[in-house]
């Protein structure tokens, strides 16, 4: 039970975090999956089918794109790396302004319902 | 040359390929993307069986994919449609093979011989409609297959099952087999100049056979094109 809420709220904010992630700094799909499960305390320990649709999401709607990148090393093959585009970087801030309106709203409504509960 | 672990690792991409029920286009991504993974881990020095223990098994990596981007979702009700549909052609090619077969005409080529003694006009309305009916048989049948081949293809969690493969492929085959041969008939009376003109119903019968035709054809070509 406590899973499943976990889940939905994850595949609510996924875009959002995946997105704040691009915007720091250029990455490819792998070292996002390493991101998000060393920032992420154990809610966004993803698998590759569920993180590269989102990206293909978001790189759909414009706001991140990706492109070949050569690696160091001569024997290092290139390597296909995602960045934020300013479409990108504005949608994160409205996505955040929203989140934080949202977790405010959230939070308002709970701590009303403990003090009526008590 | 390839060495064991170039191969390895190339049966991996491939059964994870295979298992992907996505557009061509979102394959390429998620290949270019599987790769970039699979070459970074290689770089850190890890074995082909180490990457493909750490990624997990190419139908679970598939099957994610396959849910996120929403077709497992349309599953059942492709399921739906390509029995019902399958069933609507099995049932028309049999229903007009039976209305054939009563008036004794289905196979018989050499039709005008059997009203012998019919003018001539009445011969060629009768070849007419030997010709015309039998491509329909044929394309229904091709059409039953074809949806046979593709309901075998919905099915969820078969992919490894190598009974199922080989029944789409004979499957497949025989459809391929049938539309030729639909087509050929349909083509005759064109091709040899009998005067089909005469029967509207001749013609009709036709076009909605070579309808259903190239409907079989292309999901053929759809499911080859896909592979």
């Amino acid at each position: 039970m406590e899973q499943k809420f976990a889940q939905q709220l994850k595949k609510g904010v996924l875009d959002m975090i995946v997105l704040r992630l691009i915007c720091e700094e250029d990455t490819y799909g792998y070292r996002l999956l390493q991101k998000l499960e060393q920032r992420g305390g154990g809610f966004f320990n993803l698998k590759e089918g569920t993180l590269y649709p989102v990206l293909y999401r978001l790189e759909d709607a414009g706001l991140i794109q990706s492109a070949w990148q050569a690696a160091e090393g001569k024997r290092a093959a290139p390597k296909k790396y995602y960045s934020a585009t300013e479409e990108g970087r504005q949608a994160y801030r409205k996505y955040h302004r929203v989140w934080r309106e949202f977790s405010a709203c959230v939070e308002n409504i709970c701590a009303e319902k403990e003090g009526e509960s008590r | 040359m390839m060495t064991e672990e170039q191969k390895k690792i190339k049966k991996y991409v491939t059964d994870i390929e295979r298992a992907l029920h996505v557009p061509s286009m979102t394959k390429e991504r998620i290949n270019h993307d599987l790769g970039t993974e699979i070459q970074l881990l290689k770089e850190q020095g890890l074995t082909a069986d180490e990457i493909i223990a750490r990624m997990g098994k190419p139908e679970e990596i598939a099957e994610r994919f396959n849910e996120e981007l929403g077709k497992s979702g349309m599953q059942r009700g492709q399921k739906v449609f390509y029995l019902l549909v399958g069933i609507l052609a099995l049932l028309a090619a049999l229903l007009a093979a039976c209305f054939e077969q009563r008036h004794g005409r289905l196979f018989d080529s050499a039709g005008v011989m059997v009203i012998g003694g019919a003018d001539g006009p009445t011969s060629i309305f009768i070849a007419g409609r030997i010709s015309s009916i039998m491509p329909f048989v044929f394309a229904s049948l091709a059409l039953a297959l074809c949806m046979a081949s593709q309901f075998l293809r919905s099915l969820k969690g078969r992919r490894d099952d190598r009974e199922f493969l080989l029944a789409e492929r004979i499957l497949d085959i025989l459809a391929a087999a049938v539309s030729a041969a639909g087509l050929w008939l349909g083509m005759k009376p064109f091709v040899t100049e009998q005067n089909v003109s005469a029967d509207t119903a001749a013609l009709l019968a036709n076009g909605a056979a070579a309808a259903v035709l190239i409907v079989a054809l292309f999901l053929l070509a759809r499911t080859f094109v896909k592979k």
